[in-house]
């Protein structure tokens, strides 16, 4: 069952912010980097950021790590979070190759 | 400044129209808006319905969440909250995408159609009771039917309210179906 899991479509937000964790980092830096990494397309709000840490927290993919000197709390990606987004990568890659390949568009 | 106002989201349009013209919420107790002078659009205010009341450890988690990110609660009436952050830093959007919307929405459409099955079970008792005379003073008859009249109107109010959400949930649904 949690390979299904880790198989299935992440959504952008939960895939964004799995690439961050790979440092730790706090709620408010997870935004930031999201937003600079999309070149400002990505804006998470923090109603939005909250749910998808909470059940990212529940599936096992990232982990709480501890508090920041501002007392902010942090958190990582774990091992089975870091699958979860391979697997996302192939997904995609996936997606893009039939793409180009059907429509020519190349960029 | 006092004022009743029973739909949400009329109520965070026109605390943002009033930030806009400098004049910003910073408390708020049973239609008592208290308000301070800053810079016109200083800032954004929302309004959140919290899922547990505001000193529950999953809220407080929530709200503190919420402040690290900017996020200052001002008021907080039961379960609904009165949120602002500095306009300078951006938009102010809790939830952005239709999953967390829809969520946020199925909390509303809860809570008033709880309201609406309280209002109507209540009004059916009270009508059952003078239908079958089990008060036989008249006056208390009548007292009796204006509860009835009465709760079916604020069924009715409440029912609205909670329909909106309800068609709202329904079309992000279907959006949802070719979107994320």
């Amino acid at each position: 069952m949690t390979l299904t899991l880790e198989k299935s479509p992440l959504t952008e937000a939960a895939y964004y912010i799995l690439l961050s964790l790979y440092e730790p980092m706090h709620g408010y830096g997870i935004m930031q980097n999201v937003k600079v990494l999309s070149d400002d397309r990505v804006n998470l709000g923090p109603g939005t950021l909250y749910g998808a840490i909470n059940t990212l927290l529940e599936k096992g993919w990232i982990i709480s790590a501890g508090e920041s000197d501002s007392r902010k709390k942090e958190y990582q990606i774990t091992e089975s979070g870091k699958k979860a987004v391979s697997y996302e990568i192939e997904r995609l890659e996936e997606l893009l190759a039939n793409g180009k390949k059907i429509t020519g568009v190349q960029k | 400044m006092w004022r009743w106002i029973y739909d949400y989201e009329k109520e965070e349009k026109w605390l943002n129209e009033m930030a806009a013209k400098g004049l910003s919420l910073y408390s708020f107790f049973f239609g008592k808006y208290t308000f301070e002078e800053t810079e016109p659009g200083k800032y954004i205010y929302q309004i959140e319905l919290l899922e547990n009341l505001p000193t529950s450890p999953d809220s407080v988690a929530y709200l503190r969440f919420l402040e690290d990110t900017g996020v200052v609660c001002v008021a907080s009436v039961f379960r609904w909250v009165y949120l602002r952050k500095e306009a300078a830093s951006g938009p102010f959007d809790l939830y952005t995408d239709i999953d967390s919307k829809i969520k946020r929405l199925s909390t509303m459409k809860n809570l008033w159609f709880t309201f609406v099955w309280l209002e109507f079970i209540i009004a059916a008792a009270n009508l059952a009771m003078v239908m079958y005379g089990w008060i036989f003073i008249h006056q208390m008859a009548w007292l009796n039917l204006g509860c009835v009249v009465l709760l079916v109107v604020l069924g009715l109010l409440l029912l609205k309210l909670g329909l909106k959400p309800a068609r709202k949930i329904k079309s992000l649904k279907r959006e949802k179906l070719i979107c994320e």
